[in-house]
């Protein structure tokens, strides 16, 4: 359900609310039971629920993520022009939605994943609003990165089953699929948003081919 | 037991929360910033649930027709 849409509802069960605490008399009619029980049982919560999915699913954009200032940089790092860049090639060719980029990455693919993403946006409010924020560069992961994660799509895929630096050494595609060697190790794709060095490399300008 | 008087003052409560809720709902709507959510969770949230239960209670506890209660005979 679009926003405007939400809103106009919103307005006209704020309006119908208004109506019955300035004339609550006209509970005494039937029809008035009826409106009152509609304006506020049924009206307000459909608009609770409708608002709080409205903003779940707002909040899985790459807009979303990028409204708080520190974020910027990570957002830069998207427009990275360097294929070894894992964040900046993915967001690039699409290998992610791009709208909801930040979201695709960092949710957690197993039961209650969005949940619990939710609740780690909950404690970076708590950090920016309460705590001192640390650096941009400084911002770690709150667990390591799960290989489940990137095998939700790359698993089964023929770049990934068959590549070479992958099937190098039989052990490492089992070491990887259990989770035993990360994919973002060192001298793997190690090279993620890194965004403490964005100064000195090239930026991609989306649209200006 | 219903208790005689003031449906319509806890339908009007009721509704000022609804109303006041509603209105903070609108506005976290409207305002996309990720705080913005939060405060339509939880005081939004609040104000709408708790005037929800508030008419609830009232149609379940007040008598809504007081006049009645108060000139009608006793069944003894």
């Amino acid at each position: 359900m679009p926003t405007s849409a939400i809103v106009v509802l919103i307005l006209f069960s704020a309006l119908l609310a208004g109506v019955l605490v300035l004339r609550p008399a006209i509970t005494l009619h039937a029809g008035g039971k009826i409106l009152a029980f509609g304006v506020l049982f049924f009206l307000p919560l459909f608009c609770l629920l409708a608002g709080m999915d409205n903003e779940m699913e707002r909040s899985k954009s790459t807009a979303f993520c990028l409204s708080c200032h520190i974020m910027e940089p990570y957002g830069k790092s998207l427009h990275v022009d360097d294929a070894n860049y894992l964040a900046a090639a993915h967001f690039q060719n699409h290998r992610v939605p791009a709208d909801e980029a930040c979201y695709t990455c960092h949710t957690n693919y197993a039961m209650f994943g969005s949940f619990k993403a939710k609740l780690g946006g909950l404690r970076h409010l708590y950090v920016h609003y309460l705590k001192t924020e640390p650096r941009p560069e400084d911002i770690k992961l709150h667990e390591p990165y799960n290989n489940r994660e990137c095998l939700h799509c790359h698993l089964g895929a023929r770049s990934f089953e068959q590549g070479a630096v992958h099937n190098a050494d039989p052990d490492t595609l089992p070491a990887v699929k259990t989770n035993k060697l990360s994919c973002v190790s060192s001298g793997c794709h190690n090279v993620v948003h890194n965004v403490g060095t964005l100064d000195k490399v090239k930026l991609w300008n989306e649209g200006m081919q | 037991m219903k208790r005689p008087w003031h449906f319509q003052r806890k339908l009007q409560t009721s509704g000022m929360l609804v109303l006041l809720g509603l209105s903070v709902e609108a506005v976290c709507l409207l305002w996309s910033r990720p705080i913005a959510f939060v405060i339509l969770a939880s005081v939004g949230g609040l104000l709408v649930v708790a005037g929800v239960l508030l008419f609830l209670y009232s149609l379940a506890f007040v008598d809504s027709h007081p006049e009645v209660s108060k000139t009608a005979p006793s069944p003894s």
